[in-house]
Order: C-alpha cells, then structure tokens, then sequence
C-alpha cells in the first residue's frame, strides 16, 4: 500500500515538474492582430508548435499545395524559387530586391543569418509589413522534392528560433507573428 | 418463491448497480421571469439505447466532404495538445464581446461573454477523439460520440446565463 502510493506521488510530482519544464522548452507560435479603429479589438491566439507539426504533417495535399497553385498562376515554379534562392546564398549579405515607386518601398535583403523583407507604403492608407526569416527556414521549406514546399522541414527549423516573425502595420491594423516560450 | 425473490433481487441489484456506475447527464433549466426550474436527469447509456431504437438513420449524420478532409487530423492534434500544459489558445476581446478557449486538463474550455449573456461550453478532449474515430465512410456515428460522454464525470458541459434564463449541462 505504502509502495503504491510513493509510486503515484512520485509520478505526480514528475508530472508536476515536467509541466513548467515543458512550457519553458518548448516553442509557441504566437499569432496577436489588433485592431485600433473604431471597434477596437485584439485576437491572441497561441499554439505549441509541435501541434502546428502534427497537422501539417496530416494536412491533405490540396492544402499544403494552395501555395503552390497560386505560385503556379504567376509562372513561377519552386524549381525557379530553389535556383534563385542558391544563387542568394551564395551572394551573401545584399539587398537582392528594391522597388521604389512614388508611394511604395519593396526591399528584400539577406542580413547575416536572416532573410528579411520590408514593404513600406505611405499615402492616405500607409502599410508597413516587417517579415524576417530565418535562413535555416527557407533552406527547409525548400528541401523537398518536385512542386512542393516541405513546410514540416521548416517548422522544425523555426522550433531552434524566437523572436518576430511577421509584422505588419496597416492604418489602425497590427499584426505580429512570433515564436517564443509559453509565456511570451 | 424464496427462489423467485432471489432472481428478482440479484436483477434488481444489477439495474441499481449499473445506474449507479454508469454516467448521467443533468440538464438543468432556470427561466427567471416564469419562476420554473426544470430538472432532468438521464443515465447516458439510454442515449444509445434510443438511438438504437431510432433505426440507422438516427446512428448516423452525413457529412460535408471538407469535415471529412480534416477530421482525421483532429485526433493526432488532440493527442498532441492533450501533453502540453494548461494554456489560452485563443482570445479575442473587443467591446461587448470576449472571447476565450482554454486548454484545462484534458478538457477545452470555451467562454463566450458578450453583453446580454455568458456561455461556457466544456469540450473534454474524449469527445473530440471519439467525433475523429466516429468519422468514416462518409458519415459521422453518433452512437460512438455519445458513448465518450459515459467516460467523462463531475463536469460542466453547457452553462448558459442569460438575463431571463439559466441552462446548464452536466455530466455526473
């Protein structure tokens, strides 16, 4: 009797343990829009990454392939995508996009380790978009083979990252993307 | 008759026993401005049994080929979120109106407040894993649905407030 419940009380406490050690190691996606107009709100929502995984990996094919299609409908292929993204690698630090026109600034540059995209538009209705990739991601989410993004390669490699992912401010919008502890 | 008796006794026993072991659901309904309360207290395996008696149509709903698509992936999902810990996963605030889903233990909570009512809604992660198993071929099998709810006791599955009534659903 006493053995069994040294037992339970010890696997209690293992789980009570692993709980908090689970939080702080683990990677959460978290994704917060608000919206600061007239009916301001705030959506939070916040996901384990390894979920994000596990549905991934069982998505059917016309989801993960929706990218694809719309790449497709541009004429561009991913074999296209994985040309250009050696030939960026190669080049090392540089701004590889810049687009200036009278009310909007593209820029896509490789700083360091990271990829990291800038649309800035002004004018009546301004928009800031702030997205950065890790490099590890991009190589991952193009690893796979044929017309399609291996986007489970690349959830993995965003689980070794923290920090912001996508930022985006348009007029009264916020958006902001992130991957952090639980608590984050 | 000492044999008799003994028989209807032993079946007796058994009817009390198995009422007694077997999970019961309790809707409860409080309309204020009438002043009743209702109470109805039924055991969950007659939930089965009536479906049973409703004849295949009423064992089975259609459903709409995207719900096929995706509901093989909630199992894997559940089982997934079923080993983090307690957490928020989504919130949604905006005048009048917030919005929470929680993971507490192995259930979800879902809490809707906006200003004329309050609604939480219990999911326990059983159920949704019995909605992933009781998919296929087309159609969902509510006799296995309904038998995840004789697993689960002592939770609050339904709480509605309102300002003119009170509805509540448990699980004993």
């Amino acid at each position: 009797m006493t053995g069994r419940f040294l037992c339970t009380a010890a696997l209690a406490a293992c789980l009570s343990l692993g709980a908090p050690l689970w939080a702080q190691t683990a990677s959460w996606l978290h994704v917060q829009v608000t919206d600061g107009g007239e009916k301001a709100s705030t959506v939070n929502v916040n996901l384990p990454l390894s979920v994000a995984k596990v549905a991934l990996g069982m998505a059917p094919k016309q989801f993960t392939d929706k990218a694809v299609e719309k790449l497709n409908e541009h004429d561009v292929s991913i074999a296209d995508i994985r040309k250009l993204w050696a030939e960026i690698k190669n080049a090392g630090n540089a701004e590889f996009v810049t687009v200036q026109e009278a009310d909007e600034t593209v820029r896509v540059a490789r700083e360091g380790d990271w990829v990291r995209i800038r649309v800035d538009k002004t004018g009546e209705k301004s928009e800031h978009v702030k997205v950065d990739i890790p490099i590890g991601v991009v190589d991952a989410l193009l690893s796979g083979d044929g017309e399609s993004f291996n986007l489970l390669a690349a959830i993995n490699e965003l689980e070794g990252n923290t920090g912001d992912i996508v930022n985006v401010e348009d007029g009264d919008e916020t958006v902001r993307v992130w991957i952090g502890s639980q608590g984050d | 008759m000492r044999v008799f008796l003994g028989i209807v006794g032993v079946f007796l026993g058994l009817v009390i026993v198995t009422v007694l072991s077997t999970s019961w659901l309790v809707v409860y309904v409080h309309q204020k401005e009438e002043g009743w309360r209702l109470m109805v207290p039924a055991p969950v395996f007659l939930a089965d049994i009536a479906l049973r008696i409703g004849g295949a149509q009423a064992q089975q709903v259609d459903l709409p080929p995207e719900a096929l698509e995706f509901l093989p992936m909630l199992r894997p999902i559940v089982d997934e979120l079923a080993k983090a810990p307690d957490f928020e996963m989504v919130h949604v605030e905006e005048p009048g109106l917030s919005v929470s889903i929680r993971k507490v233990g192995q259930s979800f909570d879902v809490s809707v407040i906006d200003e004329d009512q309050t609604v939480h809604v219990t999911v326990p992660m059983a159920a949704l894993q019995a909605a992933a198993r009781a998919a296929g071929d087309g159609y969902l099998r509510i006799g296995e649905l309904a038998g995840a709810f004789d697993g689960v006791s002592h939770t609050r599955l339904v709480d509605v407030r309102q300002p003119d009534q009170d509805v509540s659903v448990w699980v004993w």
